[in-house]
């Protein structure tokens, strides 16, 4: 296996442990209230109607 | 909170700018749709289908895309950030500047003035306007959200934030050029990095103009218009992440089978397929959203919209993807079937998402209700039915004239000559043209809809927005 | 909540993460030669072949016509040899295209005389009844303007001195105009008899469309 094929993998596989370390972050029970208060948050339409 | 300052006035500006271009780019849209089986209609050298072309696909694409998300933009930034915008008379200048652009860039469309790189055809005196415009939009972006009054940004303002900065960086790296004179310049790139380049560009500002803020309209509209809130705001993060950083990988997908390096095309195919999981990240968010409540579907005539422009997008983000694969793309590639594939999302996805914002935000800002909400719904199946016909259309003759292209016969030559491909199109292409025209009923009656809701606000009260 | 309440962080770093994919897939394949080779065999435009290009991206010609032949079996049958990075050293901008209402042009140059170009220009209906081309008639009545080739010439750097360009410019004048052309008939049937002595812009678009190709078959030839 040559340089390109390596570069390649690795490249891979780091994409993959970024990807796979921000669904764990998110998906933390811990941080559920916190991440998902925005969504409550914008139906809150201070016009009041 | 500050309510009554919002700045809704440029909300409406760009909204009826925004129908205004629609308007007149599908003018010209019908107008080459004829061409392309009755040349006769190439009356003069302005008329003609080279040029008219590029009219059609800069003022829909910049003219109405722009406007809509502009007029979106502003609304969404004001109403997350619980802050009336910082400078309204920037953004009022931003919506004049905005107009003389779209018109001049028209004009010198018309002119021939063209630099020939597919959505950035503007020469480059207009290219320096749409920088300014661009900055004069930061401006107003950013400084409404550092003033926010609202700790954490909802996903629709990360969307805008993306577009924002995105658009810049793609819109000034791909019109770089040196001028000639004031009409002509030539690209600082040549040849196959010129085409590198320019198709970064081409995918990269199609995912920004007609992906990224129609999704932040698709966040926030859809909620909004519902009472429900997001399914997954994680997943929307998410999608998010992955989106923008995968989509500037897979430029070269256009390029397939070219001079372009094969290791970039390689690598434009294996993001084009990832771009499939974020893509359907904000699909299943807007499905699960109405988990329970489908109802809706039926009781409020705004959902259909943007269920049925979510499904648009996420089949589109399927079809992409597979027809970018080498296999597909050597029989579907210079086909129609691309341009089947283009206008599901800008018929179907972007029309109708940017269609049910409308529909939400006038009534809103004027304080009256929707002039006529039957004439919505008979908007809703004309631009349906019209944009179903026209892309399946597109997609058979795409079929045909791509078999046609690699029949051959027993003894190994060519069965059909080019002419035989084109010729045998026709018949679609009318078909095309009388889809097209149902999709245009169906816009002017939008347009007349939402004319009229101002005209009944302006009977109620004098003051239309002081409400 | 980190980023997501910094809006100016926030930008920066989408501009980092959209910049990423644009570094490698772009920007650095640009600092590589490879990417667009250079070969003795392909030269750059004469004066005249680009004034005529600077007309084919004028009316978007470019909509309906690729040049780029791919290596397909069909393809090459239909066209002739595969387009090849080195063709396109000199081409600002590139026009590749990306559909097909009309066949490629990448190998046109000499697969027909100039005289069917000039009938075909003026009315491509009368030699294919069925064809949805508009006619180009009007270009012929264009007198060519070469105000600007020298400050073209100079911009894209191809090397001409300004008398080489009035000498090419004038070379090409003197061929088309006359009398022992060999398209002669076909030219003055479409031009005013005002220019017939004198460059039009359908003369300058057909230069283009005959220098297409022609350095690969050139190369071809003497392999």
């Amino acid at each position: 296996m040559n340089f390109a094929v390596w570069a390649y993998i690795l490249f891979t596989f780091s994409l993959v442990v970024v990807f796979v370390f921000i669904i764990f972050h998110y998906y933390n029970p811990r941080r559920k209230k916190e991440v998902e208060a925005p969504k409550h948050r914008m139906l809150d339409d201070d016009e009041g109607r | 909170m500050k309510e009554n300052s919002y700045d809704y006035q440029i909300v409406r500006g760009f909204t009826f700018s925004a129908l205004f271009w629609l308007i007149i780019g599908l003018i010209v849209g019908l107008w080459i749709a004829f061409q392309m089986f009755n040349p006769a209609l190439n009356l003069t050298p302005w008329l003609s289908f080279g040029r008219l072309r590029v009219v059609h696909t800069n003022g829909l694409g910049l003219g109405f895309g722009l406007a809509g998300i502009f007029a979106c933009s502003y609304y969404m930034l004001q109403k997350l950030s619980r802050t009336p915008l910082v400078f309204p008379r920037l953004a009022k200048a931003h919506l004049y500047l905005f107009n003389v652009i779209i018109a001049l860039a028209a004009l010198s469309l018309f002119a021939g003035m063209n630099t020939s790189k597919e959505y950035a055809e503007l020469e480059w005196p207009l290219d320096i306007a749409v920088v300014v415009m661009w900055v004069i939009f930061a401006i107003n972006v950013f400084a409404t959200l550092v003033k926010r009054q609202e700790k954490q940004m909802y996903v629709s303002l990360w969307y805008i934030i993306a577009m924002t900065v995105t658009i810049a960086v793609l819109y000034i790296v791909n019109n770089l050029e040196v001028p000639v004179n004031l009409f002509k310049s030539y690209s600082v790139y040549a040849g196959v990095n010129d085409a590198n380049v320019q198709w970064w560009y081409g995918h990269n500002i199609v995912g920004f103009i007609f992906t990224v803020p129609i999704l932040a309209m698709f966040y926030y509209f859809l909620p909004v218009s519902t009472g429900l809130p997001l399914f997954s705001h994680r997943l929307s993060i998410i999608s998010f992440w992955s989106l923008i950083f995968a989509y500037l990988w897979t430029g070269a997908h256009h390029l397939m089978l070219t001079p372009l390096p094969e290791w970039i095309q390689t690598v434009g195919i294996a993001f084009s397929i990832f771009l499939i999981a974020p893509s359907w990240g904000s699909v299943i968010n807007g499905y699960y959203t109405l988990r329970g409540n489908w109802e809706q579907m039926r009781s409020n005539y705004l959902v259909k919209f943007f269920i049925l422009g979510i499904t648009f997008y996420g089949l589109q983000t399927i079809q992409g993807p597979t027809q970018g694969l080498r296999t597909l793309t050597s029989f579907f590639h210079y086909t129609d079937w691309v341009i089947g594939h283009v206008h599901m999302g800008t018929m179907g996805w972007v029309t109708m998402t940017i269609s049910a914002a409308f529909y939400y935000m006038i009534p809103k800002i004027t304080g009256t209700g929707l002039y006529s909400i039957r004439i919505a719904n008979v908007h809703f199946w004309l631009i349906l039915v019209g944009q179903l016909v026209w892309t399946v259309t597109m997609w058979i003759g795409g079929i045909q004239q791509g078999a046609m292209w690699k029949a051959t016969d027993p003894d190994g030559s060519l069965t059909y000559n080019f002419l035989d491909s084109i010729a045998s199109l026709y018949p679609y292409y009318k078909i095309r043209f009388a889809a097209g025209i149902v999709y245009f009923a169906g816009i002017i009656l939008f347009a007349w809809n939402l004319v009229m809701t101002i005209r009944k606000s302006q009977e109620v009260k004098n003051q239309p927005l002081n409400r | 909540m980190g980023v997501y309440s910094k809006p100016v962080v926030f930008a920066i770093l989408s501009a980092v993460v959209i910049l990423i994919g644009t570094v490698v897939t772009v920007f650095i394949p640009m600092l590589m030669p490879s990417t667009q080779p250079v070969s003795d065999y392909v030269k750059p435009y004469t004066v005249v072949e680009l004034e005529g290009r600077d007309i084919y991206i004028r009316e978007g010609c470019n909509n309906c016509h690729t040049q780029t032949v791919r290596p397909l079996r069909t393809e090459v049958l239909r066209y002739g040899e595969y387009s090849k990075p080195e063709e396109f050293a000199y081409d600002r901008p590139f026009l590749w295209g990306s559909r097909r209402t009309g066949p490629d042009l990448n190998r046109v140059g000499g697969k027909y005389p100039d005289s069917w170009h000039y009938k075909h220009m003026k009315s491509p209906q009368s030699m294919f009844d069925k064809s949805n081309m508009p006619p180009y008639g009007w270009m012929a009545e264009n007198r060519l303007d070469t105000r600007y080739s020298k400050k073209k010439i100079s911009i894209l750097g191809y090397g001409y001195t300004e008398e080489e360009v009035e000498r090419q410019i004038a070379g090409y004048k003197a061929r088309v105009t006359s009398p022992s052309y060999d398209s002669k008939e076909a030219r003055n049937e479409v031009t005013p008899e005002e220019l017939r002595n004198e460059l039009t812009e359908m003369d300058a678009v057909i230069a283009y469309l005959q220098k297409l190709g022609r350095d690969v078959k050139n190369m071809e030839a003497e392999e």
